[in-house]
């Protein structure tokens, strides 16, 4: 039974030892707590004040590390690497250590210091950017010798800078002579394409002078008043702008001294958003007066410690157990042998099965093993995987799926290294250099002869897909659906058994092959009579049937050939390598020394690029022989997974003592 | 009469080549044709895939891993190419090869080549929008993953077909 | 100046891939941020106070945080949907599908300007940072200032501004200006070659070009209103509707009832009771452009699915601005959600 048997909980205790509960079910694990009873008594009381402070709080101080982090990030304070973004930081530590993360730091301080920063560096970038604004205008007019005070102009004289386009200025020049008498443009410089002019004129005749500019695209500058020349203020800009920047440097060591800590806070987000749901949970509590009502679910094997784990409470609580009802619909909890466990990751990753599926995840096992050896199918490179990939999951602080992972992998690793000496294939190298012990080991050759391993990975095929065939019909049975099971799944075996014995006889000549068809086409006949069965009208069933039978028998076809793609994967691996060691022979017969040490490179790169980019089909195609021809004849998913409550967190994760 | 087509025939299977290119020009051509097509849909295809796995990135750059599988998918078809192209260079006697038979491995390189260059990018598309799937809940991979996946069947079974001629050519 | 795409901008549907995959990419992501309707049950049955809790894990969160007032609210609602055309713009920089989901709020800071500059009074409150024309760039251009907003706009605006000034009385700038607004959307929908885009504009001018019609035969209006007031471009001939508002009666709802609309009008044309007729057209219609807008679905990685989003984004804005502001007014949850169901459909769009 790989689906495990649960039952329900009830836990009764004094209010006042509430918190004490929680704590103990967080440290046990075992129980998924969940709403149960619809009775009066038990309703979940109006949510009170207090705990939606608690959420209230948790939710603000989660947002204050958000902040801090995000701070961090924005300047620059966080390593964002290849690996760091495929693989997070993960911080391995206890219980106990984990509940003292508040301890660990003063969130508000650290808060009030960092909002403080942040305040004064934007303010800087802010002061930066406009003065660089105002050092990219002043610099177009560094000629003009007069304070940028008195550019505005009086009374008496009005005076405007402008850009003109370089065949503009004449036109303007003779146009505002003659709408425009009191006025002048003079040319101070050139930037580019435009000329920086200035222009002169008489208040009055304002309104004529920007008529007149108007029609020769003018850029006009307008530039802050100083007591200063353009080219001093430009001087004094700079002068600012460096002491910014020191300043800004300042800030940044401050800012630093606080992204040191990024890992405490990081924690202490984890330990705020579990405090949170905590929180959330305590409000699907049921209530009487005096006492706290929590109901949900536990594994059978689990009740014993859950139970031991709760009589530790003081004041004591009261734990009820009961058997499944007809209409409960329980948390899936997959429970199986140790060595298939990791793959469980397989089955999550489809759906978990709902209540009253077969857990499939033992078949997944051993079929996917076989077929990730298929497609690796390397002495060599499966050697490489297993050593990386324990090496890997022994040191690296990795969260428990890509731990698993490794595992289903290393697994696979171990099966293309025997895959790999029955085909030859060692690291790629041509079959004929091989020692001929090696040689003689290689039964396969799936590059000259490359139909019997075809037809290995179909006879795989057929096998796979008839063991989910064999659940479906276990499953029918086991609804009481018996016509559907004989018909349906029964028809199916009766083909391949009808196709096993005539094809054989036939070929033997023991029976003429008129008698051998007529053995084979048996089934196929029952198939037209009875597939169609589910239409209402004759001729229906008899459409229904020919069309069912058509789907049944070519789709048999098709799933099986498919199979054939595990035979291309081992292929392409083996063809790659191939051609890496060929390429690195060449390198290496160009030069004495030097060649040697590139055709080592040549093999280091294309080995490792042939390893990484043959997992990812070796992972992605077994799968999707698993999700679509294997489960598509009688998976279904839609279960909840049990999730107990504790501590759910992808970056820390929680050591039991004296693991 | 019949003697003699049948000799004019038994003549042009043994010429050592066919419409003025030898048996090694046609295998080669057929190895060519056989990796262009592989090669360039998976690199459409993967374009894709990636375009839209970027934008997902800039939001989230947590769901590299998740994105990884539906990135490589269109990629395998490149490497059915690849397999084909240097099958081709071992599996025949390419010295030896008449030039009927050179043409018959270049039209059994045919089905790679144009099954893959379009399966690749439809792949590529179907990819793109299963990532949907992946950046709404990153536990979709599984489902995600199979979609596209079905696409590549067909460039499984052209593969299939073209090795499976090549051992019914005269080596 | 019928859009119809030739055939050779189906054939472009891969190149529009690498064009807009890292937009499309993006907005997955915040497609899958947008509240479910689970989410928006629970606010209906929550106090306004727990709402901006709920809220807070949201998109909305920093936009809504601390909300406590009417005016904050609003305030915060329309931050968000600015900061979600702010995503609009950078994503989609170089197409042309930020001036086709711009345009609306253009054409109605532009419709506030000139009902201001004719002195008419009841002009609805601008909506700045939504379109992508500068308001007082705007309200100079409107002032007849030359060299702001460069000469296509400009144009525009004069043109507007000599049509409706030759309308008398009240509605005369809304009758132009939503004509206009129909025309120019079909013009940017056919530039960025969409189909779907195109197919949606033009079924959007029938929808209203009808509800011009039916309305207008209400009011009874003059002929020329409707030479004013239809829009071209749609699958119906506009000079043909123009004609039809003259017709009498029987003939008018036989013609109508023989276009592709038939069903949606038919309720509408055979009831007796004024209120029936347009409340039923209104929500007829919605429902049709609704599954315009579901066949954007269908075409995962071009421009329309950017559309989609927005479009949604903006009803889920409308609703939220319902459900939070009947929590401040102390509205009943079954009044929200009767007032929601007429806003919004579930999962769907409001247009």
């Amino acid at each position: 039974m790989a689906i495990e048997p649960v039952k329900k909980i009830r836990i009764i205790a004094h209010k006042d030892v509430q918190d004490d509960v929680i704590e103990a079910l967080q440290e046990a694990g075992t129980v998924h707590v969940e709403r149960l009873s619809e009775e009066e008594l038990l309703q979940p009381r109006e949510v009170e004040e207090v705990e939606v402070e608690q959420v209230r709080r948790c939710t603000y101080a989660i947002s204050q590390t958000e902040f801090l982090l995000g701070f961090f990030k924005q300047y620059g304070f966080q390593k964002t690497g290849f690996f760091q973004t495929l693989i997070k930081e993960k911080y391995p530590m206890t219980l106990e250590a984990f509940a003292r993360a508040p301890e660990r730091i003063d969130l508000e301080l650290a808060y009030q210091e960092c909002s403080e920063l942040e305040r004064r560096l934007s303010a800087i970038d802010e002061e930066h950017a406009r003065l660089s604004q105002e050092r990219e205008d002043l610099s177009d007019w560094t000629e003009l010798q007069m304070d940028l005070d008195e550019i505005e102009g009086t009374h008496i004289y009005g005076m405007m800078l402008v850009r003109l386009p370089e065949d503009e200025v004449e036109d303007a020049v003779s146009e505002l002579a003659e709408e425009a008498p009191e006025s002048a443009l003079d040319v101070l410089c050139e930037r580019g394409d435009l000329k920086c002019c200035v222009v002169v004129y008489h208040p009055e005749s304002l309104e004529a002078v920007e008529e007149v500019l108007a029609r020769h695209k003018p850029r006009r500058a307008t530039l802050p008043r100083h007591p200063l020349e353009p080219a001093e203020r430009l001087e004094q800009v700079d002068r600012e702008m460096a002491a910014l920047l020191r300043r800004r440097e300042i800030l940044l060591t401050g800012v630093r001294a606080h992204a040191e800590k990024r890992s405490e806070i990081e924690i202490l987000r984890e330990y705020l958003v579990n405090q949170r749901r905590n929180a959330q949970l305590t409000t699907q509590f049921g209530r009487t007066r005096a006492t706290v009502v929590i109901e949900g679910w536990v594994t059978e094997e689990n009740q014993g410690i859950t139970k031991s784990a709760l009589g530790t409470v003081a004041g004591g609580v009261a734990v009820e157990l009961s058997d499944l009802g007809e209409d409960d619909h329980p948390p899936v909890s997959l429970k199986n042998r140790k060595w298939v466990r990791p793959f469980e990751m397989l089955t999550r990753l489809y759906g978990i099965p709902n209540g009253i599926e077969y857990d499939p995840t033992w078949l997944i096992a051993i079929s996917f093993v076989a077929f990730f050896g298929f497609c690796i199918g390397d002495v060599g490179y499966g050697l490489v995987i297993v050593v990386a990939f324990l090496l890997m999951r022994r040191f690296l602080p990795l969260g428990r799926n890509v731990k698993d992972l490794l595992l289903v992998m290393a697994y696979g690793g171990a099966f293309a290294m025997v895959i790999g000496v029955i085909t030859g294939s060692w690291f790629g190298i041509n079959p004929e250099n091989l020692p001929s012990f090696l040689q003689s080991l290689a039964v396969l050759d799936p590059l000259r002869d490359p139909i019997p391993v075809m037809g290995i990975c179909m006879a795989l095929g057929l096998i796979h897909m008839m063991s989910g065939t064999i659940v479906e019909f276990r499953d029918n049975i086991r609804d009481g659906e018996w016509l559907s099971a004989i018909i349906d799944q029964g028809l199916v075996f009766l083909f391949f058994i009808a196709l096993g014995v005539a094809v054989p006889l036939a070929l033997a000549k023991v029976v003429p092959t008129t008698v051998a068809f007529l053995i084979g086409i048996t089934p196929v006949v029952l198939m037209l009579l009875l597939l169609g069965r589910s239409a209402k009208s004759v001729p229906g069933k008899a459409i229904n049937g020919l069309y069912e039978t058509y789907n049944t028998v070519v789709g048999w076809m098709g799933d099986t050939i498919s199979y054939v793609r595990l035979y291309a994967l081992g292929l392409a691996t083996f063809v790659i390598g191939w051609v890496v060691n060929t390429l690195a022979g060449m390198v290496q017969g160009m030069a004495p020394v030097i060649g040697i040490l590139l055709a080592l490179l040549v093999l280091l790169i294309g080995h490792t690029f042939n390893v990484t980019i043959n997992l990812l089909g070796a992972f992605v195609h077994p799968l999707r022989l698993e999700f679509v021809e294997f489960f598509g004849k009688f998976y279904e998913d839609g279960g909840r997974e049990f999730s107990p409550m504790g501590v759910d967190s992808k970056i820390v994760i929680i050591e039991k003592d004296g693991a | 009469m019949v003697g003699a087509v049948a000799q004019a025939a038994q003549g042009a299977a043994q010429a050592s080549t066919w419409g003025g290119l030898t048996g090694f020009q046609w295998a080669i051509f057929g190895a060519a044709v056989a990796f262009i097509g592989g090669g360039m849909g998976s690199a459409i295809g993967i374009t894709y895939v990636s375009n839209v796995a970027s934008g997902i990135l800039v939001e989230d750059p947590d769901k590299f891993g998740s994105l990884l599988p539906l990135l490589a998918i269109p990629g395998t078809q490149g490497i059915y190419g690849l397999i084909t192209a240097i099958l081709v260079t071992i599996f025949f006697d390419l010295a030896k090869l008449t030039g009927l038979n050179g043409l018959l491995v270049f039209f059994s390189c045919l089905p790679v080549a144009f099954v893959c260059l379009v399966s690749a990018i439809y792949q590529g598309l179907t990819a793109a929008s299963a990532s949907a799937m992946v950046a709404r809940r990153t536990e979709e991979l599984g489902k995600a993953m199979v979609l596209p996946a079905l696409v590549e069947t067909y460039a499984v079974f052209s593969l299939i077909l073209t090795i499976y001629l090549f051992t019914r050519i005269p080596k | 100046m019928d859009i119809e795409p030739d055939m050779t901008r189906a054939m472009k549907t891969f190149n529009r891939v690498p064009r807009y995959g890292t937009a499309v990419g993006r907005i997955m992501m915040h497609e899958a941020t947008m509240l479910n309707w689970q989410r928006i049950e629970r606010l209906i049955e929550s106090r306004f106070e727990d709402c901006i809790t709920v809220l807070i894990d949201t998109e909305y969160g920093p936009f809504l945080e601390g909300a406590t007032v009417a005016a904050e609210v609003e305030a915060g609602l329309m931050a968000f949907l600015k900061s979600q055309y702010e995503l609009l713009d950078a994503i989609c920089a170089g197409t042309f599908v930020p001036d086709f989901m711009h345009l609306k709020y253009d054409f109605h800071n532009i419709k506030v300007f000139l009902k201001l500059s004719r002195g008419e009074s009841g002009a609805e409150p601008m909506l700045s940072g939504l379109g992508s024309l500068d308001t007082e760039r705007l309200a100079s251009a409107v002032e007849g200032e030359g060299g702001t907003l460069g000469p296509y706009w400009e144009g525009l605006i004069r043109d507007l501004k000599e049509e409706s000034d030759a309308i008398d009385g009240p509605g005369a700038v809304d009758t132009v200006a939503d004509r206009v607004f129909l025309e120019k959307r079909l013009a940017i929908a056919g530039k960025e070659k969409s189909r779907l885009l195109v197919d949606f504009s033009r079924a959007a001018i029938d929808v209203a070009n009808l509800k011009t019609l039916l309305r207008g035969r209400v009011l009874g209006k003059p002929p020329e209103y409707f030479a004013d007031a239809l829009a071209a471009g749609g699958r119906l001939d506009r000079s043909e509707l123009v004609g039809l508002a003259g017709d009498p009666p029987d003939r008018f709802s036989a013609r109508l009832l023989a276009t592709r609309y038939g069903g949606m009008l038919e309720e509408v044309l055979h009831s007796e009771d004024r209120q029936v007729r347009l409340t039923s057209l209104d929500r007829d219609s919605d429902e049709f452009l609704l599954e315009k807008l579901a066949g954007m679905r269908r075409m995962a990685l071009g421009p329309e699915r950017i559309v989609m989003y927005m479009l949604k984004r903006e009803n889920e804005v409308t609703l939220l601005r319902v459900v939070l502001m009947g929590k401040l007014h102390g509205v009943s949850a079954p009044v929200i959600e009767r007032r929601l169901s007429s806003t919004y459909t579930r999962g769907g769009v409001q247009v």
